[in-house]
């Protein structure tokens, strides 16, 4: 959970943080906005590493932000906001799949045919950071979708194999299985 | 002292060892294995580089600023929906109560852009309909179809099924009672003009007596799939009501409500133009 926690320290939830939660929630469209400012680039980062397409992950950040003031008074305060808004970008994001057209599920679902790290040309299209990030960063654009899944949320967001399988519907040593072909396809990449 | 850990084994278990999910016997074991051999201490070097790298990726960023779009979506006025739950109240259309709290709206932008949409919707179906129905009956109808949009979008004037039939000249055939939808459920909006729903019901009651009246001229096969379909189209508007009750807010099926009773106009728009059979 490195990285969550990084999140959470990161992002203010207590004093102007948590007084523009429930102004936002009141239905104060300035205290929101301020929510997003503080929050949207964590959102639209795991948005980009989930899709690998800037478009896509700005449309979805979107909709992170629509949904979420939505869904504000549901906000209990049992964890931070920030929690909460990662939890559900990655609704979002997961939902977003689900929904889309059956043929480019398909592929998407099929790493195997996909062939590994060969097969997805997309890349974020935006600015990466310097060194053995960057080439991690671009890495991870070319994983087969369902091991990128897996290593973005696991080994980049932090979140725990069980968390993870609940999200996307399979079994926890379905999820760590990926992770791990993640991990060595990633090593090959990187060692080319 | 050999080390009794082959390559395979080390690959084997390497999933788990990252995990930390090992006893401490094989972890050592590993641990000796990976100090004792170049090709699997490199392997494991790597894949910590990565399990620690991935923690240290930094934020990126939009290339544009999102926030024109998303205040744009949070500002399209979504339906209110009166649900068990909670009361939505429109005070003079300014403020909407819900879980115990008090949440202002744009509602005056809200109620005007609704009343178009439904004003909208009920002159472009009612003009289909009156066409339908006098092509039906072969005769006139006493009331033109602006003259129907008019009457229903008066806030004093709210229709409810007989009123709209009697309003399109068509008050011999009963009115349409959907199986699955008691009235008592209704979903409308928290205002005194007609709802969403009370102008899709007044339509679809419309084209159900098209239908009704049309029915022994049509193939009986095309009639029970077309039943089939509504019923299908009326289990989804209830599921959608039900689900509404317990989330007034969500979007998705507010939408997905509309939508269901707009498949179900277009859908007895088609049943009602269907060729006789021969």
């Amino acid at each position: 959970m490195a990285a969550l926690a990084i999140f959470e320290a990161t992002s203010p939830q207590s004093g102007n943080g948590d007084s523009d939660v429930a102004r936002a929630a009141a239905g104060d469209r300035s205290a929101f906005e301020r929510l997003y400012r503080e929050n949207v680039n964590r959102v639209f980062s795991l948005c980009a590493r989930m899709v690998t397409d800037r478009d896509r992950a700005e449309e979805l950040t979107q909709d992170v932000f629509v949904r979420a003031w939505d869904k504000l008074h549901l906000f209990r305060g049992e964890s931070s906001f920030s929690t909460w808004l990662h939890r559900l970008t990655v609704n979002v994001v997961l939902n977003a799949r689900k929904s889309e057209g059956r043929q480019r599920s398909r592929f998407e679902e099929n790493d195997e045919e996909a062939g590994g790290m060969d097969a997805l040309p997309g890349v974020v299209g935006m600015p990466l950071p310097p060194g053995d990030l960057l080439d991690l960063e671009d890495a991870i654009t070319k994983l087969p979708p369902g091991a990128r899944r897996v290593f973005v949320l696991h080994d980049v967001e932090g979140y725990k194999h069980e968390e993870i399988a609940d999200m996307l519907g399979v079994t926890s040593g379905a999820t760590k299985a990926q992770l791990h072909r993640a991990r060595l396809l990633l090593r090959e990449a990187l060692n080319r | 002292m050999t080390n009794p850990m082959t390559c395979d084994q080390f690959a084997d278990q390497l999933a788990e060892y990252l995990e930390h999910s090992l006893d401490a016997t094989t972890r050592v074991a590993m641990e000796t294995h990976a100090s004792s051999c170049d090709e699997c201490g490199a392997l494991l070097a790597d894949l910590r580089k990565i399990q620690v790298g991935a923690t240290k990726l930094p934020e990126l960023e939009p290339t544009r600023d999102l926030w024109s779009g998303i205040a744009a979506r949070i500002e399209t006025p979504v339906v209110e929906i009166k649900g068990n739950g909670g009361t939505v109240e429109l005070d003079g259309g300014t403020v909407e109560r819900w879980n115990g709290g008090t949440r202002p709206r744009a509602n005056r932008t809200s109620r005007v852009w609704i009343g178009l949409a439904a004003a909208g919707l009920v002159v472009s179906t009612a003009t289909i309909t009156h066409e339908m129905t006098k092509r039906s009956m072969g005769t006139s109808t006493p009331a033109s179809a602006v003259e129907t949009a008019s009457i229903q979008t008066r806030p004093d004037t709210v229709t409810h099924s007989a009123q709209a039939t009697q309003i399109a000249g068509i008050d011999s055939v009963p009115p349409f009672h959907r199986s699955t939808v008691p009235p008592s459920s209704s979903t409308r909006l928290a205002s005194s003009k007609p709802s969403i729903e009370q102008t899709y019901d007044v339509e679809i009651n419309r084209l159900r007596a098209v239908l009704e009246r049309r029915r022994p001229q049509l193939d009986s096969a095309t009639v029970a799939v077309v039943e089939h379909n509504l019923q299908v189209i009326d289990d989804a508007i209830t599921q959608c009501k039900r689900a509404l009750q317990k989330d007034p807010a969500s979007r998705f099926l507010i939408e997905s409500l509309n939508d269901a009773f707009d498949t179900k106009v277009q859908l007895l728009r088609t049943a009602a133009t269907l060729p006789s059979a021969t």
